[in-house]
């Protein structure tokens, strides 16, 4: 249900409940009825969040007990049915007025954490914290620029994952901490494509740091998968011409042609 | 007839004063901040999955698996008990993969339920301790982290319990209701039985426990079917504890359907129908340290029952004028305010879960008349069962809860 229709729905509840409440009973329910509905509101508006169900809640049941001992001790109490249709219309009225207020208060917190983690999705593919494909292509791009200013090698390398029956995305996110691992936090960059396979960014780094990594890539796998064969094609391609678009072609290329 | 009546009315009351005192120390407990601090050195862990026909669920269980972060050694035995769907091809799968998960077939075998497979299981294992869970679970990754934590933590302990959140608690009614009844009965009673008594009760998943003590216990009954309030009830005997900790989430499924829901439950509480015949005979079960499990469970599926029962067979004769009421007491008012109290206990737990929604509280207050009078209607089945089954002097049959498909990951 979307909060403004809940929100409309309650507000309907808590004025019906108002105006019922003051139909049932004598001057003397009434009265108190005024009390307790002032008491309420004053109560949801004034107490720190923490509090005001514990005191709704409260006010609930002592009402409710109060009510049972009047009409326990008291011969002249109103008729039970009455005082059990004006404590539904009270407790009615306060769950409601609650219920109004806590969804206002919770769409204004939703509203600023969602904010927030939009923020960071924007940064983040959100399962395994590798980069969003966004980001780590806008990164890439970056470091490129740089490295070819100061003539340092990259090398581009994906990493596809052999098919799977039922254990895809047990794997995938498997590996997405193995890759994680196994690369240089401070230098390298990885992300997940959309067809699953892995793409990593070596930053200033050569043939011999390539082979590096794909061995750390066999040793970390080693420690939390049984199987001997890796799950997983690694292939790398040298970042021809500092262009991140050219070199991931090429990559595709090689790895078709596999 | 009135004395009749004001006993029935009192017990009521001692049951719902009982239950508001476990709510007020569930609440406190719920509130704390996670007490316990990280370790040195964690012991080993086998998680024991028994499984009769989950390939609807068995992947998402296992990816769950794989993804639990244990400092220790963690291993994960998938216990095969012959099934005929695809739970073998996932189950091997995923050991021909991950070095953590191992499927073994369980040789078949009487009597059929989850004791005799856990058995099994626990035959060939060799870590401190065992944790158990349903093979529809998907527990979050630090919650065996955190059951560790508590049990090595906790003076006297030997396991700890976690709390099992419903997976599919949106997808109707029944579910929703069923998601109450598990955040209201399961964890804030449990975590108030904790905080004022310092006892715990094993839920038949995510529990932790150590292999030496059910060794010791001799495992578990193989003709319990519920094994967990069966093991529980043993283990206090003992005088050893299991903290409550609500920090350790696992989510798993509940029945979609009417059908199944009567059939899981009947099974349940023909389980306790079992207990309570035991603990009749044995007198282990009113010592010391396990006379508040035997109260509770002799009063809830004993003098309960039979109060309500005979109550609403008056309450209908009465208005036929068969038998007649001269009390001055105003039963619908006392009446109207133990229904106010339950709701109120229904409504603490959605708070304290964060799941107070307009929608989930009016569900909340319908609970006591629908799902809450299932009860009655369940425990007359499954008496019914229970004692057919005596006098024919046959084994009560485990009956597997189905699965169903979607919102598993």
């Amino acid at each position: 249900m979307k909060p403004t229709v809940s929100m409309t729905i309650l507000f309907t509840i808590m004025t019906l409940c108002l105006l019922l409440m003051f139909q049932v009973g004598g001057a003397l329910l009434q009265a108190i009825s005024m009390m307790l509905v002032l008491a309420a509101v004053a109560g949801m508006a004034l107490l720190p969040k923490r509090y005001i169900f514990p005191a709704a809640l409260s006010l609930i049941l002592l009402y409710g007990f109060y009510l049972t001992g009047w009409s326990v001790f008291f011969a002249s109490a109103p008729a039970q049915l009455t005082l059990i249709s004006h404590h539904i219309l009270f407790s009615l009225f306060t769950v409601s007025v609650w219920l109004f207020f806590a969804s206002f208060k919770t769409l204004l917190a939703e509203h600023a954490a969602l904010e927030k983690q939009v923020d960071e999705l924007k940064k983040y593919e959100p399962s395994s914290m590798l980069l969003s494909i966004s980001e780590f292509e806008s990164r890439v791009e970056l470091m490129l620029t740089g490295m070819k200013r100061r003539g340092e090698s990259g090398y581009l390398l994906h990493i596809v994952l052999k098919p799977q029956v039922y254990a895809t995305a047990a794997l995938q996110k498997s590996m997405s901490g193995v890759i994680l691992e196994s690369i240089r936090a401070q230098y390298d960059m990885a992300t997940i494509n959309q067809d699953g396979s892995f793409s990593v960014f070596l930053q200033n780094t050569d043939e011999t740091g390539v082979g590096i990594v794909k061995n750390r890539l066999d040793e970390n796998r080693q420690k939390i998968m049984a199987a001997e064969e890796p799950p997983y094609d690694v292939y790398s391609s040298y970042m021809e011409e500092y262009d991140f678009h050219t070199s991931a072609a090429q990559l595709y290329r090689v790895r078709k042609e596999a | 007839m009135d004395i009749f009546f004001i006993t029935a009315m009192t017990f009521f009351w001692v049951l719902l004063i009982y239950y508001s005192w476990l709510a007020v120390g569930g609440v406190i407990h719920r509130r704390r901040i996670y007490p316990f601090e990280k370790l040195d050195d964690y012991p080993s862990v086998s998680i024991l999955i028994p499984a009769h026909n989950e390939g609807v669920v068995m992947q998402y269980t296992l990816q769950a698996m794989q993804a639990l972060e244990y400092p220790g050694r963690l291993q994960v035995i998938l216990l095969d008990d012959n099934s005929s769907d695809d739970t073998e091809a996932i189950g091997r799968e995923y050991s021909r993969l991950f070095s953590r998960i191992h499927y073994v077939q369980v040789p078949p075998g009487e009597p059929k339920g989850k004791s005799r497979v856990l058995n099994h299981g626990l035959s060939f294992i060799d870590t401190e301790y065992f944790l158990v869970y349903d093979a529809d679970n998907q527990p979050e990754p630090d919650a065996v982290q955190k059951l560790v934590e508590a049990a090595v933590q906790t003076k006297k302990a030997v396991g700890a319990v976690g709390y099992v959140k419903t997976v599919n608690a949106r997808k109707n009614l029944l579910t929703r209701m069923i998601a109450l009844e598990f955040e209201v009965f399961q964890l804030l009673m449990q975590s108030g039985r904790w905080h004022w008594w310092k006892m715990g009760s094993l839920a038949g998943t995510n529990m932790l426990l150590k292999v030496s003590a059910l060794e010791e216990l001799g495992g578990y009954d193989e003709y319990a079917l519920a094994e967990d309030a069966e093991l529980t009830i043993r283990v206090a005997s003992k005088g050893w504890r299991l903290p409550v900790v609500p920090e350790a989430r696992t989510w798993e499924q509940e029945p979609e359907q009417l059908r199944i829901f009567i059939r899981q439950r009947t099974r349940w509480l023909i389980g306790n129908i079992y207990l309570l015949e035991k603990s009749l005979k044995d007198a282990s079960f009113w010592n010391r340290t396990t006379l508040i499990h035997s109260i509770q469970h002799i009063a809830t599926y004993f003098f309960f029952v039979v109060v309500l029962f005979v109550s609403n067979v008056l309450l209908i004769l009465s208005l036929f004028d068969v038998v007649s009421v001269s009390l001055a007491v105003p039963l619908l008012m006392v009446w109207f305010m133990s229904y106010i109290v339950y709701t109120s206990q229904i409504l603490s737990a959605q708070v304290l879960e964060k799941d107070a929604g307009s929608f989930q509280v009016a569900v909340g207050g319908i609970m006591y008349f629908t799902y809450a009078q299932l009860f009655l209607v369940l425990l007359a089945k499954s008496f019914f069962s229970y004692f057919a089954s005596r006098i024919r002097k046959r084994t009560i049959l485990w009956d597997k809860t189905e699965r169903f498909k979607g919102e598993n990951s």
